[in-house]
């Protein structure tokens, strides 16, 4: 595939990621687009270093695997919080805790 | 069929794939669902970047999200009752809004990517150096990026305590 291909699909993802973080409530699938989002991106730096001549050939990939493993620590708080909240307010709905509400 | 033919082959069925899964972990009615076609977009994507000659972050994809991630977000649906609200597909209910926005954004992506298509001068031709390929990506991650690698390792330890921290049991 060119280029633009690799790119197109990388947009799909990343549109159908940021669908599920906006549209759904539950915060458990809120994370499953966050990670979809940074996965389009990661695939975004990995065919750029591959089909593009500015830079080193490896300097795409050295920041795809700097992403994931930031997306992992990132997940890996982010269900920690969750477990938190769903200690405080018994629920895992993104509508619940309105504790700083006015 | 020639190596060059089932490549090709290979990158449409995982591109395919990769899309057809995301749309499905958006809009399925259940968490446990939308987790599973998540790691189907994510196996995907790592055979992507096996087609784009990217073995070392396939691999890592691999090992850190179908082995870390995945165990992670399977025992938070565990851990977590499911709702019943979570049983009415998205696309059902108010977010006809949200769906128009990313459509525009999607569509307007897309066409940057054609409208300045020849910005980048594709073509490159990675083989000749196929073999070195891990020693170049250690020798680019330990000497060149040698200072986020460091700064990477102090955030992944702060991480791992802080999600121990937030995720322990409080007493009293």
């Amino acid at each position: 595939m060119t280029l633009e291909q690799y790119l197109i699909v990388s947009a799909l993802v990343f549109g159908l990621g940021m669908f599920t973080v906006i549209a759904r409530r539950n915060l458990i699938a809120v994370l499953i687009g966050i990670e979809l989002m940074l996965n389009s991106v990661t695939l975004n730096f990995v065919a750029f270093s591959r089909f593009s001549n500015v830079g080193s050939l490896f300097d795409g990939q050295i920041a795809a695997v700097f992403v994931m493993a930031l997306a992992v620590a990132e997940a890996a708080v982010g269900l920690g919080l969750l477990l938190a909240l769903y200690r405080r307010f018994g629920s895992i709905d993104s509508e619940t805790p309105d504790t700083l509400k006015g | 069929m020639d190596l060059i033919g089932s490549m090709k082959l290979f990158e449409i069925i995982f591109a395919a794939s990769a899309v057809t899964s995301a749309f499905f972990a958006a809009v399925s009615q259940r968490v446990f669902h939308s987790a599973l076609f998540l790691f189907i977009t994510l196996g995907s994507i790592a055979g992507l970047f096996f087609m784009l000659g990217a073995e070392f972050p396939a691999i890592l994809q691999i090992l850190l999200y179908v082995g870390g991630v995945a165990v992670l977000i399977v025992f938070a649906i565990m851990m977590t009752p499911a709702r019943e609200e979570d049983r009415t597909s998205p696309l059902v209910k108010w977010s006809l809004l949200p769906m128009l926005g990313i459509g525009v954004l999607t569509s307007f992506l897309v066409y940057l990517f054609y409208r300045y298509k020849n910005f980048f001068d594709s073509g490159r031709v990675t083989g000749d150096d196929y073999d070195s390929m891990m020693r170049m990506i250690a020798e680019n991650l330990f000497d060149k990026y040698f200072l986020p690698f460091e700064i990477l390792s102090v955030t992944l330890l702060v991480a791992v305590v802080g999600a121990l921290f937030l995720a322990r049991k409080r007493e009293g």
